[in-house]
């Protein structure tokens, strides 16, 4: 950010107000996106504590087993990095931000300790930092993690718990020497998204199953809940990857414009030509059993185009300003000119562009599984709302239709709102 | 404008070829091949190469035993041939065991995996002509007993020619039938040149005999020169062949894999449905959404504006499949559904069975009647009051409003209590009768009653975003200076904001015409899945999940064709509505 000093003002106060300030504080007055924004915090939030909520394994419990010793075990805790339980490399993730969430909270408190009375620039250096360690830790563990699936045995504590319980009911009626009652702390909803009981299939909502459970007797509530994980998931890394490939594309072609941009153009008319949907929709059908990476890296690959034709736009306006000519005058590299100092200053567009993607690749995954195409181990909203369809279940209709529904609208208030902060011109 | 558009259509046509290339190449390098199923498992080959026939027919005439791109299979030598060969050998040899100990001799071999058997069958099979000379020479020349006894058995599958024209659209000629008959008989005739392992060396000797002769007459077909191989390498790929035939006039898209019908008529029945499935929602959306849109451009920031821009902004965000199943799930099954229902409880209509029809007010009548009084009696509150409300317009409007109101309170009381109610068609685009009994009136109002649902899951969308469109382009002219002049002079508002300022407002929203081109075709595909309309989504979802490559290829070019089209056609109605904007 460029702080010209004016006469009189001290250089600190204008070192205050970023650009990045200004917009933040825009983005507050409008009551609507401002809420929109902390409801997706709590998105987000919701599918990093799903298990905490929903899992059928106990946070503590303590009984007698076979030989009649007492065990006390923490099942929970350690379920969370167990692969049978959680097949899914995604719920892998979201389980160590987790455990990582209070050393996280923890490390920003200090941080923003440290940062106090120091000037912008070093504040958001320490953040950048912090930010940057925590990504790169929890994505070499993750990996660790999911390269070592743990075989633990699996085991039912719900009918261990039920069992004791039972065995001391009993022994209180017979009057015999009483065994351990046993003692557990399970998650408010005790059912697992994944595992398919047979004898449970398609109960009503109400009673155990909160919403009910659909065709494979796997819980409806316990879905929706943990399929927020696999729709932020998509949705943020299918975005991640054609912004990645839209803003490196656009950067050159609008940086170097001529050539560059002739053949940028022409790729960029090529993919229009494809129907977005369609063309998805037939990669992943073309893929043999596809995973939910797929699905994203499909989304990906097709969608870049948005982004870089704004890139390619905004590098064509900036690229004659006299920072960039000062830059490459006093000998910076290409390439840091194009990705240090012309890139920061053409991304508020693209930051907008990416905030509706988010919403349009959820909506896209979700039509992608309730025709059939996607991943189907992934517990899917819209795998849900095709059961719900072909069952005639409404509930199994309305939960993950509501779902996707507000997913997309908080996202799309968060987008306008955004944009509005972005360009005051656009405001009306 | 003429040499830019000129300029246009000359670049669309490398535009095109490349597009046609990435879904080629998409379609043909994902695994799997259509009518694969069912054609597993090792072929001795004798007794089995007839039951084999189709699918190596089904091959030849899809072009889906030639090379994708380049045909280099000149460069193959006699010896690939043999380790081609040697895999099935191999497998099927006396001494061949799954692991060879040093006792087992000098003559043990391992078997191969039984997935490499089949691969490479396979392979030998697709080689087809363009490995003829190799095992001519190998059944004549090889050592090993086996090999050659092999290369005779391939030779007689592999010298059979194509027939020319089986399945195109248009009539033979004369002559290609006289071509296909003796093509026909000389492969019946080389089929039969064949031996048993255990044949003696007369009958040995007699096969043997009638391959050269037919070798030596034929040589030119199997030894290229310089030119021909070089000219293959190119012509003789499926790529090339796609695109021969597209290029000829009208063009020719190939035949469906499953039932042998030209994908090009194939298409343009499906057309019906879906363009008037799309041209309907397209005409109610820029019916609905530039009233909508000048509306709140004129209010803005009043409380409807506001309200209508928060319905809107929902709307935008409802997924369009899950309102279609969602209405498709009330409105589509149970009871009747009744303007003003005789409403049973469900609790009386299972206890007296479906044929209760009672007529005596309930709750349910009585909110639909109360909803209803109350607007009524709200709105005649404020023509009392308001004089400038006064009039037969009003009075007009209002009715039909009360009857809207009345109609959807009463289609929500029957739904609550019903869970569903009858009163559209479960999908389709017609009655099944309705093509052979009804007159055309009728036709088209059953067509539009089956209508109704998937056009208004398509139009609240892009009804949405447009109206914002609409408003906002409106805004922009609403404060300029001419405006303010219409205003200065006297003309009353109505006159300015229709003739003045909307005409110039909804520039941009007319330009949106063009991209819409398009999307009239595959626009619609999950609505068209889930009310079952016949339309071409449909056709594609089933073209993708059966592997039908020649209708997904069709659609996709005639997709991408359109596409471009739309984007030229919106770039030049730029120019011919704005005289600001000028290409030179």
């Amino acid at each position: 950010m460029d702080s010209q000093q004016d006469g009189g003002v001290p250089i600190d106060a204008i070192d205050e107000v970023t650009y990045w300030s200004i917009v933040w504080g825009q983005f507050k007055k409008n009551k609507l996106a401002y809420g929109g924004f902390w409801a997706t915090i709590g998105l987000v939030a919701l599918a990093i504590y799903a298990p905490v909520i929903v899992l059928e394994r106990p946070f503590y419990i303590s009984y007698a087993n076979a030989e009649g010793v007492s065990v006390t075990e923490f099942p929970w805790f350690w379920s969370l990095f167990d692969r049978l339980l959680f097949e899914n490399g995604i719920d892998v993730f979201f389980n160590i931000l987790l455990v990582a969430s209070p050393l996280a909270i923890l490390s920003g408190f200090v941080i923003a300790r440290m940062a106090k009375g120091n000037p912008v620039k070093i504040r958001s250096k320490l953040w950048r930092r912090l930010v940057g360690t925590w990504l790169v830790l929890l994505v070499v563990v993750t990996v660790v993690v999911s390269l070592n699936p743990s075989s633990y045995p699996f085991v039912d504590y719900r009918d261990i718990y039920a069992q004791g319980v039972a065995q001391s009911e009993l022994a209180k009626v017979t009057g015999k020497e009483a065994t351990q009652i046993p003692s557990a702390i399970f998650p408010p909803v005790a059912q697992s998204f994944r595992n398919a009981e047979l004898s449970e299939v398609l109960v009503d909502a109400g009673g155990n199953h909160l919403l009910g459970t659909d065709n494979r007797g796997r819980d409806v509530f316990a879905r929706m809940i943990y399929g927020t994980r696999i729709a932020l998931t998509i949705g943020v890394v299918a975005v991640s990857i054609y912004l990645f490939i839209g803003v490196i594309l656009g950067a050159l072609a609008g940086f170097f414009a001529g050539k560059v941009d002739m053949a940028v153009l022409r790729l960029i008319e090529i993919m229009r030509c494809f129907p977005t949907l369609l063309l998805i929709m037939t990669l992943v059908a073309f893929v043999d059993d596809p995973t939910i990476w797929h699905v994203m890296l499909i989304i990906g690959v097709v969608r870049w185009t948005g982004p870089a034709r704004l890139v390619r736009g905004e590098f064509l306006k900036l690229r004659g300003e006299d920072f960039v000519a000062a830059a490459v005058a006093s000998g910076v590299p290409q390439w840091r000119v194009i990705f240090r100092h012309v890139l920061p200053n053409a991304l508020s567009p693209v930051l907008v562009n990416a905030t509706f993607g988010v919403a349009v690749c959820i909506l896209i995954e979700a039509t992608l599984s309730f025709l059939g195409l996607g991943d189907a181990s992934a517990p899917s909203w819209g795998e849900t709302l095709n059961i719900g369809k072909q069952n005639g279940e409404l509930i199994m209709i309305l939960a993950p239709g509501f779902a996707i529904f507000i997913t997309v609208s908080l996202l799309n208030l968060v987008g306008e709102g955004l944009r509005d902060a972005l360009d005051p011109k656009l405001r009306r | 404008m003429f040499t830019y558009t000129v300029k246009r259509l000359l670049i669309m046509i490398p535009t095109f070829f490349v597009v046609s290339l990435i879904i080629f190449l998409v379609l043909n390098f994902a695994p799997g091949r259509p009518g694969q199923a069912g054609q597993q498992g090792i072929r001795s080959t004798a007794e089995s190469a007839n039951a084999n026939e189709g699918y190596r027919i089904f091959k030849e005439q899809f072009n889906l035993d030639k090379p994708i791109l380049l045909n280099t299979r000149w460069a193959m030598s006699e010896d690939d041939v043999i380790a081609l060969m040697s895999v099935y050998l191999d497998f099927t040899h006396p001494n061949a065991k799954e692991a060879c100990e040093p006792a087992d001799g000098a003559d043990c071999r391992v078997k191969p995996p039984i997935g490499d058997v089949v691969r490479t069958q396979d392979e030998i099979e697709d080689l087809g002509n363009d490995i003829v000379a190799h095992l001519y020479s190998i059944a004549k020349t090889h050592p090993d007993e086996r090999y050659r006894w092999y290369a005779v058995q391939r030779l007689a599958v592999n010298s059979k020619r194509k027939l020319v024209g089986e399945f195109d659209t248009g009539k033979l000629s004369d002559e290609t039938k006289q071509f296909n008959r003796e093509v026909d008989q000389e492969n019946t005739l080389v089929f039969t040149w064949r031996y048993e392992q255990d044949a003696t060396a007369e009958e040995k000797a007699a096969v043997m005999a009638n391959w050269d002769t037919w070798y030596t007459k034929h040589k030119g077909r199997y030894e290229l020169s310089g030119g021909q191989t070089a000219a293959k390498t190119v012509v003789d790929t499926r790529f090339f062949r796609y695109w021969d035939n597209l290029a000829s006039w009208p063009p020719n898209l190939g035949v469906s894999s499953l039932d042998r019908k030209p994908i090009l008529e194939k298409i343009v029945g499906k057309l019906k449905y879906s363009l008037t499935l799309s041209f309907g929602t397209v005409l109610l959306i820029y019916l609905i959404a530039v009233p909508l849109g000048v509306f709140s451009a004129v209010k803005k920031d009043t409380f409807a504006d506001k309200v209508l821009t928060v319905v809107l902004f929902a709307l935008y965000s409802l997924p369009s499949f899950f309102v279609g199943v969602l209405l498709l799930h009330w409105l589509t099954v149970g009871p009747d559904w009744q303007l003003w229902p005789g409403l049973p409880t469900p609790q009386e209509l299972a206890a007296t069975g479906a044929e209760v029809t009672q007529t005596g007010v309930t709750v349910g009548q009585c909110i639909i009647l109360a909803v209803t009084l109350f607007y009524v009696a709200f709105s005649a509150h404020k023509m009392i009051k308001n004089p400038e409300r006064r009039g037969p317009w009003r009075i007009l409007g209002t009715g039909i409003v009360a009857l809207i109101i009345f109609a959807s309170v009463s289609t929500i009381v029957q739904v609550v209590l019903f869970d569903s109610v009858n009163m559209f068609p479960t999908g389709r685009f017609e009655s099944p009768q309705a093509a052979a009994e009804f007159t055309t009136l009728e036709h088209l109002v059953d067509i539009a009653y089956h209508l109704v649902l998937p056009v208004f899951c398509l139009t609240y969308g892009g009804l949405a975003a447009l109206s914002r469109y609409a408003r906002s382009g409106l805004l922009d002219v609403i404060r300029a200076d001419y405006i303010r002049t219409a205003r200065a002079k006297g003309l009353s508002e109505g006159v300015v904001i229709i003739k003045h300022a909307v005409r110039n407002g909804m520039i941009p929203i007319l330009t949106l015409l063009g991209s819409v081109l398009p999307s009239l075709i595959g626009g619609s595909i999950v609505i068209e899945i889930i009310f079952g309309i016949p339309g071409l989504g449909l056709y594609l979802f089933e073209s993708i999940t059966l592997r039908d490559y020649n209708a997904v290829m069709g659609i996709f070019l005639i997709q991408s064709a359109l596409t471009l089209l739309g984007l030229l056609i919106s770039d030049l109605s730029y120019a011919l509505v704005d005289p600001r904007i000028s290409f030179k």
